[in-house]
């Protein structure tokens, strides 16, 4: 009795699988006939009825149209209206795509991850916005198409500045760049220090403005600066930068080191010339205590009117022009041992390798990177072109405030450390263990000696051996 | 026969009889004519699913429409597993034994329910809950009547010293709620949505699955009819487990499909080194990295790289040792963890404790402040995060402007200077991990205040009439009598505060910038980490191995918990 | 008498330290939701303020020759008056002379020079106080001075004459302020993330989850509780076992099982994989042993069948224990959030969740916690009315948990 009992309960137990796989089964044939709902559910409810007339061409969907999805990273609606726009607008440009535009979610949401999610479950969308670190690890994961093959005879890689497009020509089997084509850049973006002019005129410090365009914007008169407005005293704080590996970086690049090595295939944080950088960046924070706190946000108090210079990317415009109540402006990033190195941040739309429509999401990648498109896109303030052309720059100058938007072009001109891919790594895994050691110097808890005999220990697990 | 007419066959909560013919008890198979048909039926319809099912297992092992060739192998495996289940029902039929009915009844009952939720599934029900949830979103304002129809019974409460105004209300209430629920349901088109359902049923494949369920259900019935039972000498204990396995069954299948199921899935993963695109079976190397630990002594003042094996990074210093770990940040995680969780526990108990006491001496305004305590468990983690991120800002935040504000009122005093702090909560490493720690046990201390209080409640006034009168302090009774009598209560409260601390997640997933954990790691939690390995670095392989490290921890922190509140509980 | 009268002071001292420690936890735990509430209302300008402000406070202001001004009090000779600023006025700092502080020079912040440099600006003490050392320029000689004060002069307009005009320091004078309530901030943020949707939906999961749960867990209870079959009680502690897994083991395999049956961002993924529960079983089974068997055995010698016994005895007398159910997986299913921030595609507006779009909105709206707080609230605010209404059955249904 006892041993039927158990033998019942194995028996049930397996035919219970059995049944979980059934249904599995049932559902798996079910799929073909919902398959088309998720784009036609998702058309209807996301495009917010962007004209008229394009939700009326889009609605009948003809029988030669190819359906594709494609998805950017917004950080707020007015982005989401304008890709919007644009997708419908291409929509009825291009006769044989319909196109559905799916705003992703933030940085704080996970964006990559998310993506990384679906790709491997074969739901991402047709094409997607990457930011320029990913695009190794995308590649390399066989994730994104080489477009390569695609690009026609109007197509010329030199469009667009070479920073971006030797990564994304990059062939990681051969180790050459010009070969493959990952896919276009968006835009590009550049850091500067947003300045809190009241504050500064206050302190009594020399306008950074002035000191720039003398040539005298240097890291001694930066410092400078950034005392002066501290010593106004209460909670006012010099100088103010997120926690994020690109911030550091500034001071690193400018001090005449790098994230890696030449070739790339090794952290080259321990070198004197990053340490250095790093030292100046630590002595802002510890020795006189001028910064806010690395690891706070400093958006909010800058924009409170509590900080006289932010370093940021142009992305932190159109919040300080909606919120910020004081008298400010931007600079160029201060001269450092070795130059005034900002980074070229960039992002590229990436074609999806497991696209059922490769011709089509190569057709739709141009369309979103034409000169038109990317004006429209420069117009919400928080990027700038990808494109090199001189009418784009003349464009880009008058989206103010801030009146000297001079100053990011300065920025992209001045031999910028091109946002990097890590092609013999991962990136996230650098990025994971140098940002902690960036916090633990900064912060205090870490002695320049001992950061620089540690800092490369854990990042250089991050590169194939 | 009474049976035939209750409940359909095959759904999943069929009503059986407690009490069938076994009655009397008659043991010896005493099969009829008719008895004798169904089971040589029953026997032939398992020599047809045996075929059947060995042809499906072919034809999905030859098919091309599943894309993942372990998924397929499993599934034929696991069809072909129910072939021969059938076989061997077969067999035992014919043989008069009674595992061959149970063998029976559990397949036809699997594959009818299967065929059936299959079914459902091609007729798109699963589907159309969008559907139901946009027009639940347009016509919600009609729960309005329900909200109405709860206030009209609440209303009736009222009345306790007249009933049958009472019951009125309350009849009222039901009414105008029920009321408004089936119009809120036939507003948001559930006659619509029938008819659409059923327009499913001309599709081929919803014909097929619809007589495979019926089929299935058929013969799960027919073996299930007395006569049956009989012939196979089951008595009612057997009427009993059939019962409880009926019972269980919506349950257990839910589980096995959506928990034991995937969680086998993530064990075998723990042994590969996928990254959800490819996997190689790896055998024990994750485990082996997370736990690889090395101990060197070094000299003090000595940096750990020159005596430590490569690849292996410094943990602790412990004087002259040091603690290297393969996977440092795993380590750091797991302490993470654990202090968290002490803290959490400490700081949202025995708070919880003094104000359930408190809230518990029967002064007016309980039921207000008690409201109070308990609404930011209401909140959500995530709300709630997004909300004490402000506070902590360390310049324009609340906190440091309210404890400036109370160190300028120490300033007043004579011979006192205190200079203001700007504390960066959430952006050093000494405060950060203390920063969600404050703020889980807030959230967590009004639920543990209102489960502290109902212990107490149940606790009988006399005995303490009994103390007060023997001239017991108030210290005292609290000491030596309320505190043995709620351990029960501090036990549950205390294992439930520990399991869901350890599973801290989404704390310092939301309160920290991307990708979570910082400053310098120092708010990186077990399972955060595991996120982060498995989906911000898409080693799935390796981050289902640090789950399963994770899961085995915190089971042997409850096993103990439990250990504790059998040797303990009963004071 | 007299003993009376103490044994009520005494009585009424217990009651003021009771409150006193009641009202304080109660302060701690409502001020959060006091910020998010009326940051809520906030206009974009007035959210970071230092010091900080509870408030939604707006600056009034009145048009001056077409112009849109602030207006201060401010004290004139005719007394505290309400004018318009038109004229901010330079920024002047009044320096004290470090040979002789009663000399007293004005001067731009930028005419004068910090002794030493700025990184290593020299400093006195003057009346115990440490002061930062300048030095300025007068009449061609270099002055060694100290900062005594600071301000502007600012030129302020009668707003309902503005010929009438008075010079006074903006130091004293104080901007006229009055609470001001943004409602269309909600507007916007329903606009924005269309949380109304995200609502109702997180509304309908929650509601079939509850009851999902609440049917299997009766019946797979009732099964552990009081029916014998083979397996029961290993498969009783496989239960118990798993209530104990974190849920991010599962979340690969479910993620994979969901694109398999097609679910990947479906309100379905929400609902389906959430109505099964060990947990809530587990706690079924514990309220259900403990009703005596005569109960039941009466009505199955009667001939009553199983589930007409559970339906007509048991649940009857599980209400408690079912309001507890109900109370914990509302409260999980309201809040949950790593699930659907795997499942449910951000882009998906239709199929979004509470807890998700909170998180979109935080990273959308990273400049207006405005908005962000906006949606916190309406958040927050249904739970809390559902709370307040059924407050009894929630508390209830928790308590009865730790009763055991």
């Amino acid at each position: 009795m006892q041993r039927m009992q158990r033998r019942f309960s194995w028996i049930s137990l397996i035919a219970i699988l059995t049944l979980a796989l059934a249904a599995c089964g049932g559902g798996t044939t079910a799929q073909p006939t919902t398959a088309p709902a998720p784009t036609e559910a998702s058309a209807a409810t996301e495009a917010p009825a962007p004209t008229e007339a394009a939700a009326a061409t889009e609605a009948p969907v003809a029988m030669d149209e190819v359906a594709l999805r494609w998805r950017t990273r917004p950080d707020n609606q007015a982005e989401i209206d304008v890709y919007s726009q644009i997708s419908s607008e291409i929509d009825a440009q291009l006769d044989n795509i319909s196109l559905t535009y799916e705003p992703g979610g933030s940085e704080t949401s996970s964006y990559q991850d998310v993506l990384k999610t679906e790709l491997s479950a074969g739901t991402a969308p047709d094409v997607f916005w990457i930011p320029g670190t990913d695009i190794a690890d995308f590649a390399t994961r066989g994730l994104i198409l080489d477009l390569r093959d695609l690009a026609d005879a109007d197509y010329n890689d030199s469009d667009f500045y070479p920073g971006p497009m030797f990564h994304l020509t990059f062939n990681p089997e051969t180790g050459m760049t010009g070969e493959t084509l990952w896919g276009l850049p968006r835009d590009v973006s550049t850091f500067a220090l947003y300045l809190n002019n009241d504050l500064i005129e206050q302190a009594g410090a020399e306008d950074p403005r002035v000191l720039a365009a003398n040539g005298e914007w240097t890291w001694d008169k930066f410092l400078e600066t950034a005392i002066a407005v501290n010593n106004l005293g209460g909670d006012v704080k010099g100088f103010g930068m997120n926690a994020w590996w690109a911030n550091p970086g500034l001071f690193i690049n400018s001090a005449g080191g790098g994230f890696f090595n030449e070739d790339r295939t090794a952290c080259a944080l321990d070198s004197d010339a990053s340490v250095a950088g790093m030292e100046f960046a630590s002595r802002l924070y510890n020795e006189f205590g001028v910064a806010v706190p690395y690891g706070e946000d400093s958006e909010p108090p800058f924009l409170a009117g509590n900080v006289g210079m932010f370093l940021n990317g142009r992305w932190a415009t159109p919040g300080t022009r909606a919120s910020a109540e004081f008298d400010w402006d931007v600079v160029d990033v201060p001269i450092g041992p070795g130059g005034a190195r900002s980074w070229l941040f960039w992002g590229a739309y990436v074609v999806n390798a497991n696209t059922a429509h490769p011709e089509e999401a190569w057709q739709l990648v141009r369309a979103l990177t034409t000169a038109e498109t990317q004006s429209k896109i420069a117009e919400l303030g928080a990027n700038i072109p990808s494109r090199v052309s001189d009418a784009a720059i003349q464009a880009f100058l008058t989206y103010t405030p801030p009146a000297n938007n001079q100053a990011f072009i300065n920025n992209l001109a001045n031999d910028p450390a091109i946002e990097g891919p890590l092609w013999a790594g991962s990136w996230p895994e650098f990025d994971a263990a140098t940002g902690s050691k960036f916090t633990a110097l900064l912060n205090g808890d870490l002695t320049l000696e001992d950061y620089q005999a540690t800092v490369c220990e854990e990042a250089n697990q991050a590169f194939d051996q | 026969m009474r049976e035939g007419s209750q409940g359909e066959p095959g759904s999943p909560c069929d009503p059986i009889k407690g009490k069938p013919m076994a009655t009397t008890t008659a043991r010896k198979p005493a099969t009829t004519a008719g008895a004798a048909l169904v089971i040589r039926l029953g026997a032939a319809w398992h020599a047809l699913l045996a075929f059947g099912l060995v042809a499906a297992a072919w034809a999905l092992l030859q098919a091309r429409w599943v894309q993942r060739d372990g998924l397929r192998l499993y599934v034929a495996g696991l069809i072909l597993l129910g072939a021969v289940a059938s076989v061997i029902a077969l067999v035992l039929l014919l043989r008069r034994d009674g595992r061959g009915r149970a063998i029976s009844l559990g397949l036809n009952y699997i594959f009818g329910v299967g065929s059936l939720l299959s079914l459902l599934g091609v007729l798109g029900l699963y589907i159309s809950l969008d559907e139901v949830a946009a027009s639940f979103n347009r016509w919600v304002w009609l729960l309005l009547g329900v909200l109405v129809g709860f206030l009209i019974g609440s209303v009736g409460d009222r009345f306790t010293h007249a009933p049958t105004t009472q019951a009125a209300f309350h009849r009222a209430g039901g009414w105008v709620m029920g009321a408004s629920a089936i119009i809120l349901l036939l507003a948001m088109g559930l006659i619509q949505g029938v008819i659409g359902l059923l327009s499913g049923l001309g599709n081929p494949l919803a014909l097929v699955l619809l007589s495979a369920t019926v089929l299935f259900g058929l013969f799960f019935w027919l073996m299930l009819r007395p006569q049956i039972a009989v012939a196979f000498g089951a008595g009612e204990r057997d009427a009993e487990a059939v019962s409880g396995f009926l019972f269980i069954a919506p349950n257990l299948l839910g589980f096995m499909l959506f928990f034991a199921g995937p969680l086998l899935f993530s064990l075998y993963l723990s042994f590969t080194n996928s990254d959800s695109f490819t996997a190689e079976f790896v055998g024990l190397r994750n485990y082996i990295e997370i736990f690889s630990l090395q101990f060197a002594q070094v000299p003090p003042g000595q940096r750990s790289g020159a005596v430590l094996s490569s690849g292996y990074i410094e943990l602790v210093r412990l004087g002259d040792f040091v603690v290297g770990a393969k996977d440092r940040i795993f380590w750091i995680a797991l302490w993470n963890t654990i202090v968290y969780c002490f803290w959490v526990t400490m700081l949202s108990v025995v708070p919880a404790l003094l104000v359930a006491t408190i809230l518990n001496s029967k002064i007016p305004g309980m039921q207000f402040f008690r409201a109070i305590y308990f609404i930011p468990s209401i909140a959500g983690v995530v709300g709630v995060a997004v909300i004490w991120k402000w506070l902590y800002n360390s310049n324009i935040g609340f906190l440091n402007y309210g404890i400036n504000q109370v160190l300028g009122l120490f300033n007043r005093l004579p011979f006192v200077e205190i200079a203001p702090v700007q504390i960066a909560w959430l952006a050093s490493q000494q405060t950060a991990l203390a920063s969600i720690i404050i703020m889980a046990a807030w959230q967590l201390l009004g639920f543990n205040t209102i489960l502290f209080l109902a212990g107490l409640q149940g606790i009988p006034g006399e005995i303490y009439e009994a103390a007060t009168i023997d001239g017991a302090s108030n210290l005292q009774r609290f000491r030596y009598m309320t505190l043995p009598l709620l351990a029960p209560t501090t036990f549950f409260v205390v294992t439930t505060t520990l399991i869901t601390t350890l599973q801290v997640f989404s704390e310092p997933f939301v309160m920290t910038p991307p990708p979570g954990g910082g400053p310098n790691n120092s708010t990186m939690t077990a399972v955060l980490y595991l996120y982060q390995r498995g989906f911000n670095r898409f080693e799935q392989g390796y981050a289902a191995a640090v789950a399963w490290v994770v899961f085995l921890f915190i089971f042997a922190v409850t096993l103990v918990q439990f250990r504790l509140q059998r040797r303990y509980g009963d004071m | 008498m007299k003993r009376a009268r103490s044994y009520q002071t005494q009585k009424w001292l217990t009651y003021i330290a009771a409150y006193a420690v009641l009202t304080m936890f109660g302060l701690l735990i409502i001020f959060p939701f006091m910020f998010m509430f009326f940051t809520s209302f906030k206009a974009s300008g007035d959210v970071f303020r230092s010091p900080p402000q509870l408030l939604p406070y707006s600056v009034q202001t009145a048009s001056v020759n077409g112009e849109t001004v602030p207006l201060y009090r401010v004290e004139t000779p005719e007394g505290l008056r309400t004018l318009a600023l038109v004229d901010q006025g330079a920024l002047l700092v009044i320096f004290a002379s470090v040979d002789d502080p009663s000399r007293t020079f004005e001067r731009a912040p930028r005419d004068a020079k910090p002794v030493g440099g700025f990184t290593a600006q020299e400093q006195i003490t003057v009346d115990g106080e440490t002061k930062l050392l300048w030095e300025i320029e007068e009449g061609g000689q270099t002055l060694p001075v100290f900062e005594l004060s600071r301000g502007r002069m600012g030129v302020f307009v009668d707003p309902d004459d503005p010929q009438v005009t008075f010079d006074a320091s903006l130091t004293d004078a104080t901007p006229v302020e009055r609470i001001d309530l943004q409602i269309q901030n909600y507007q916007r943020v329903l606009e924005l993330q269309n949380i109304d949707r995200s609502l109702t939906n997180t509304m309908l999961v929650t509601i079939l989850v509850v009851i999902g749960q609440v049917v299997t867990s009766v019946l797979g209870g009732y099964a552990f509780a009081r029916l014998r079959f083979p397996g029961r009680d290993s498969l009783f502690v496989v239960y118990l076992g798993t209530i104990m897994i974190p849920f991010v083991v599962l979340i690969i395999p479910m993620y994979q099982l969901m694109v398999i049956v097609g679910w990947v961002d479906r309100i379905a993924a929400l609902v389906m994989p959430w109505i099964f529960t060990a947990y809530g079983t587990f706690l079924m089974r514990q309220f259900f042993i403990s009703i005596p068997k005569d109960l039941e055995e009466a009505a199955l010698m009667d001939g009553a069948s199983r589930l007409r016994i559970l339906w007509q005895i048991f649940v009857p007398l599980a209400g408690p224990a079912i309001a507890t159910q109900a109370t914990f997986t509302f409260l999980y299913a309201w809040n949950s959030f790593v699930w659907p921030l795997i499942v449910i595609n951000t882009g998906n507006f239709g199929n979004q969740v509470l807890t998700l779009s909170l998180m979109v909105l935080q990273g959308r709206a990273a400049e207006s916690p405005n908005l962000v707080m906006a949606g916190t609230t309406i958040a927050v605010s249904v739970p809390l009315l559902i709370f307040v209404l059924a407050q009894r059955y929630f508390v209830e249904g928790i308590a009865t948990t730790g009763i055991k």
